[in-house]
């Protein structure tokens, strides 16, 4: 656990008044609010910590306890036991926690603050005026391979013990989203359900390069296959497929497998194309027979 | 029309702490959708999701419906903008293979 600089993360100094504070807070949570940052979970962290700054610098007694063992929060109960000892003539064994009755229980509670906001203010906080009505939303991330989006799969998922039977189309995109309605928390009070939100988090097992539903991969050739032309077989997403390769094939050359690409996000039997890119490969540690016709050929082009 | 998967706005103002006026507001911006119900306002519950973000940067933030509806334009904004920046990656490495 360490010390927080609540007057360094709301760029303030120990001079500040409440009005300071204030601005200071303000301008912070505006630029920190997770409804303005979406999907960035350092401005969330950001956010809570310039919050619980707030919620100590600008209660005047939370304030004063701050500045008074602030730094030295860890011997606090040293202090406080010796002006104890001095004010009241050294009575010996009473209450170990310094902060007496502010202290509720740990503070990890409440996961919005910080384990030194606990220690040294307790659990709870006066955060979050707005009543809940609807319930929260549940957001979970699936891990997949790409392989596996490759064809429709059904799944179960166990969210808060409750079993879901997802059907995973075939063609979902890494960091693609779907909202499952209803299957979040309980509304209080009557309100209505949350829902359930499942990111796909798509990690690529496969040799190809993924473009919405096309493919792309890099397929080397040896010299003589690419100068004379002939036969090459190569691994696809539904299997191997045998390729003529044209005589006098350039380097760099792309080839279209048209319909050997991904699968079209909900749309049946519709498939996106195979690029591929031939790449030549040259031969190494030639033969003096080799090197001897390679000068003959060179001969026969430069004469 | 049936009250259905409809809240009635003043059970919102309850539990959200807000004044009518506020829901009003955001309607007026084109923000949320009242409709009358048996001359009652009423949300489709599909609406209380963005409401509830709406309220948040009102209480949090102390923003009004019109900058409300200024950052819900520029967050679409962003967040067009952050999906056309991961296409964009996803289509730069076909050429970081080559």
């Amino acid at each position: 656990m360490e010390f927080i600089d609540y007057y360094k993360i709301l760029g303030i100094d120990k001079s500040a008044t409440e009005a300071d504070i204030k601005k200071a807070y303000r301008k912070m949570a505006r630029k920190f609010h997770p409804d303005v940052n979406p999907n960035d979970k350092q401005a969330e962290v950001k956010f809570k910590e310039v919050n619980e700054a707030n919620e100590v610098l600008s209660n005047p007694e939370n304030r004063k306890k701050y500045d008074k063992y602030g730094k030295d929060w860890k011997h606090a109960d040293q202090y406080d036991q010796q002006s104890r000892q001095q004010n009241y003539g050294g009575s010996r064994n009473q209450q170990q926690n310094p902060f007496g009755q502010s202290y509720q229980g740990g503070g990890n509670e409440d996961s919005d603050f910080s384990d030194f906001f606990g220690s040294m203010f307790g659990g709870g906080g006066r955060r979050g005026n707005q009543s809940k009505f609807r319930g929260q939303d549940f957001n979970a991330e699936l891990k997949l391979n790409l392989s596996e989006v490759y064809k429709t799969d059904k799944r179960t998922l166990t969210v808060n013990r409750k079993n879901i039977r997802l059907t995973i189309p075939a063609g979902v995109t890494d960091g693609q989203e779907i909202k499952i309605k209803g299957y979040g928390a309980d509304g209080v009070n009557g309100g209505p359900k949350g829902d359930l939100n499942i990111k796909f988090n798509i990690t690529n097992d496969t040799l190809f390069v993924r473009d919405g539903k096309n493919l792309y991969k890099t397929i080397d050739i040896d010299l003589y296959t690419a100068l004379l032309g002939g036969d090459i077989t190569i691994d696809t997403m539904s299997g191997q497929v045998k390729l003529k390769v044209a005589p006098e094939t350039q380097n760099g050359v792309k080839v279209k497998l048209k319909g050997k690409g991904f699968p079209v996000y909900k749309k049946d039997d519709e498939f996106g194309d195979l690029y591929l890119t031939y790449q030549i490969v040259l031969p190494k540690d030639l033969t003096d027979q080799e090197k001897d016709l390679f000068v003959q050929l060179s001969k026969l082009r430069t004469s | 029309m049936t009250k259905e998967n409809f809240i009635p706005v003043a059970t919102l103002c309850t539990y959200y702490k807000v004044e009518m006026s506020l829901i009003q507001d955001l309607d007026d911006n084109g923000l949320i959708k009242i409709i009358q119900i048996e001359e009652a306002p009423f949300i489709h519950e599909d609406l209380i999701s963005p409401l509830e973000k709406m309220l948040r940067l009102h209480q949090d933030l102390n923003i009004n419906a019109a900058g409300i509806d200024t950052i819900f334009h520029l967050l679409n904004r962003f967040e067009d903008m952050q999906k056309e920046m991961k296409t964009l990656k996803s289509r730069l490495r076909i050429y970081e293979h080559e």
